[in-house]
C-alpha cells in the first residue's frame, strides 16, 4: 500500500527528502545554499522548516528538521511518504560520533523509513582536521547497514562541494526505483 | 522530593519541551511551501496526538487537576493550529510572524577589549594542536594561553574538554577556528574572545565563565554559568540552569567581528521553556554584577596570575 503511495508520487516527479541529523550538524546551511540564499545568518532550528525546489525535472521537498535534543522525539511526524532520506553529519564534531550513530541506527529501524534510501552527508569537509571520510564511515557503523540503499558523500554548506552531487543521487535512486516497480 | 513528586516534576518538564517544539512548528507554516502544508499540517496533528496521548497515559499517576491543566493547554494548541490553518487558507497572503520583536540591542555592551595588550606570555601552554585543530583536555588547575598559529590553522577546530579549575586565555583580536566544541568544563574561566568565527557547541559547564563572540551558540546541561557573548543569531540552551547573559562588544575582536551589525545576545530560545513568561533558566547578568571591560582588560593584561582569581564570577573557585 504504502509502496503504491511512493510510486504514484514519484510518478508525479515529487519526492520528499527528509533531512535529519544531530543539531548543529548543518542541514539548514545545506537547503540554504542549495537554495541559494545566505549561508552566513543561520539560526538553530526551533521546529521544522520545508523548501521546494525544483531539481532535474523533479519537484523536491525537501523536510529540514531541528536535531536538537528536544526535537527528536518529533521526528518521527515527519516519516511518513519519505522518499530519501538524507543524514547529515558535522565532520568536525569528535565528540558526538557515537551519539550520531546511535541516532541514525535508531532511525533506521523504523518501519516507516524502511522504503526510504540513504544519503550519508559529511558536512564541513572545508575544515581543515575535520575527521576522515573512513573515521565517520566506521564510526557511523555505516557497513552494517543491510536494510537500506545507501551512500556517503563528503560536502560542505559552506562551498557548495558535493550538494549537487548529493541530489543526484537521490533523484537518479528514485528514477531508479519507479523502474524497478 | 518523593519520588512520586519526582515523576510529576519529569513529567512536567517532559511536557514543557514537546510543548515548546509544537509551538515553534506552528509558528513555521506560514514558511512552507503551499503544496506541502497539508502535510506540515498533518506532522502538527500528529504531534498533538503524541502529545495527548503521553498525558493519557501518565493519567494513573498524574492528579485530576493536572491532567485538566495539561489538557487545556493541549487545547490551546490545537486551537492555535486551527487558528493558523484559518490564516494560511489560501489566497490569503502570508507573512512571516517573528516570534519575539528583535530588540536588536546595540552593540558594545560592557565589556571592551583593546588589542593593544601586553604579549607577556605568562603561562606554559598545555595544548595540543592535533592535525589541524586544537585540543586542550584533561587538565587541571592549570592557566593555559594557547597562541595557535595565525594562519595555518584558521581553518580548523577548537577542542576543549575535562578542564576543571582552569583558566583558558587566547590572544586578543585573533580568529583562528572556523568551529569550536566544548564539553565537561568546570569551576574555570574560558576566555576566548574571538577565536572562533562559526558556531559553538557546548556541552556540560558547571560554575563556569566564558567570554566568547560566535556565530550560533548551542549550550547544553549548564548550571551556573555567565556568558559574556557576541552572538550573530539566537542562542540556544537546552537543559540548562542558572545561566546569565552579558553582551559582549566587538571592539578589539578581531577583523572578522568588524562588520557584525547585531549581537543578538540576550534573545535567548530555550527549548525547556517556550511558554511566554521568561524562562527561569536564564537570566540577563545584572549591570552592577557585571565584569567591567576594564577589569577584563586586566585580566588579558596581568594574564593568569593570582590576581586573576577576584575577576572570575564569585561561584568560580580558581
Ligand atoms: N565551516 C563550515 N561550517 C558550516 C558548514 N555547514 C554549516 N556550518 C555551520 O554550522 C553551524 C550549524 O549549522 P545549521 O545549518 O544551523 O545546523 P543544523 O543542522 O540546521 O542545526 P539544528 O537546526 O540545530 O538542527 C552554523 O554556524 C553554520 O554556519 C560547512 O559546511 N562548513
Ligand atoms: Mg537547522
Amino acid at each position: 500500500m504504502l509502496s503504491i503511495l511512493r510510486k504514484a508520487q514519484l510518478k508525479d516527479k515529487e519526492m520528499r527528502v527528509l533531512m535529519l541529523g544531530l543539531d548543529n550538524a548543518g542541514k539548514t546551511t545545506i537547503v540554504k545554499h542549495i537554495m541559494k540564499e545566505d549561508v552566513n545568518t543561520v539560526s538553530p532550528t526551533l521546529g521544522f522548516i520545508i523548501k521546494t525546489i525544483d531539481y532535474k525535472g523533479y519537484k523536491l521537498n525537501i523536510w529540514d528538521v531541528g536535531g536538537q535534543k528536544t526535537l527528536r522525539s518529533y521526528w518521527r511526524n515527519y516519516f511518513e511518504k519519505t522518499d530519501s532520506l538524507i543524514w547529515v553529519v558535522d565532520a568536525t564534531d569528535r565528540f558526538r560520533l557515537e551519539d550520531c550513530a546511535t541516532e541514525l541506527h535508531g532511525l533506521l529501524q523504523e518501519e516507516r523509513l524502511l522504503g526510504a534510501s540513504l544519503l550519508v552527508f559529511v558536512n564541513k569537509t572545508d575544515v581543515a582536521g575535520c575527521m576522515t571520510h573512513d573515521e565517520i564511515r566506521e564510526g557511523l557503523k555505516l557497513d552494517e547497514i543491510k536494510t537500506h540503499k545507501w551512500t556517503i558523500l563528503p560536502c560542505s554548506a559552506m562551498t557548495g562541494k558535493n550538494l549537487q552531487e548529493g541530489l543526484d543521487w537521490v533523484v537518479e535512486d528514485a528514477q531508479e526505483r519507479l523502474f524497478l516497480y | 522530593m518523593d519520588f512520586e513528586d519526582d515523576t510529576k516534576q519529569s513529567f512536567y518538564g517532559h511536557f514543557l519541551e514537546m510543548q515548546t517544539a509544537l509551538e515553534a512548528q506552528i509558528e513555521n507554516l506560514p514558511g512552507v511551501d503551499a503544496s506541502v502544508r497539508p502535510e506540515a499540517i498533518d506532522a502538527c496533528l500528529a504531534s498533538i496526538a503524541q502529545l495527548s496521548g503521553v498525558v493519557k497515559d501518565a493519567s494513573s499517576y498524574l492528579p485530576a487537576y493536572d491532567q485538566r491543566s495539561y489538557s487545556e493547554t493541549i487545547r490551546d494548541l490545537s486551537e492555535k493550529l486551527a487558528e493558523m490553518r484559518r490564516s494560511l487558507a489560501p489566497k490569503q497572503k502570508f507573512s512571516f510572524k517573528n516570534r519575539k520583536k528583535d530588540t536588536s540591542a546595540g552593540i558594545g555592551g560592557a565589556v571592551k577589549f583593546s588589542s593593544t595588550h601586553s604579549t607577556e606570555k605568562p603561562a606554559a601552554v598545555s595544548a595540543v594542536p592535533e592535525a589541524n585543530n586544537l585540543v586542550i583536555s584533561q587538565q587541571s588547575g592549570k592557566n593555559l594561553c594557547p597562541d595557535p598559529p595565525a594562519a595555518a590553522s584558521s581553518f580548523s577546530s577548537l577542542l576543549l574538554s575535562d578542564i576543571e579549575g582552569c583558566v583558558v586565555l587566547f590572544p586578543a583580536g585573533r580568529t583562528f577556528f572556523k568551529s569550536a566544541s566544548v564539553k565537561g568544563i568546570s569551576r574555570s574561566l574560558l576566555f576566548l574572545g574571538g577565536a572562533v568565527n562559526g558556531p559553538l557547541h557546548v556541552t556540560g559547564l558547571r560554575d563556569v565563565t566564558v567570554v566568547v563572540a560566535c556565530r550560533q551558540l548551542r549550550m547544553h546541561e549548564a548550571v551556573n554559568v555567565d556568558l559574556y557573548l557576541l552572538c550573530t543569531s539566537r542562542p540556544i540552551i537546552e537543559d540548562c540552569s542558572g545561566v546569565r547573559f552579558a553582551p559582549l562588544g566587538k571592539e578589539g575582536l578581531g577583523e572578522a567581528w568588524e562588520g557584525v551589525q547585531r549581537n543578538m545576545w540576550d534573545q535567548v530560545d530555550d527549548f525547556k521553556w517556550l511558554k511566554s513568561e521568561h524562562s527561569p533558566n536564564w537570566a540577563v547578568l545584572p549591570e552592577s554584577e557585571r565584569v567591567s571591560a576594564e577589569r577584563w582588560e586586566k585580566v588579558r593584561e596581568m594574564g593568569l596570575d593570582e590576581g586573576l582569581k577576584a575577576f572570575v564570577n564569585k561561584s568560580t573557585t580558581l
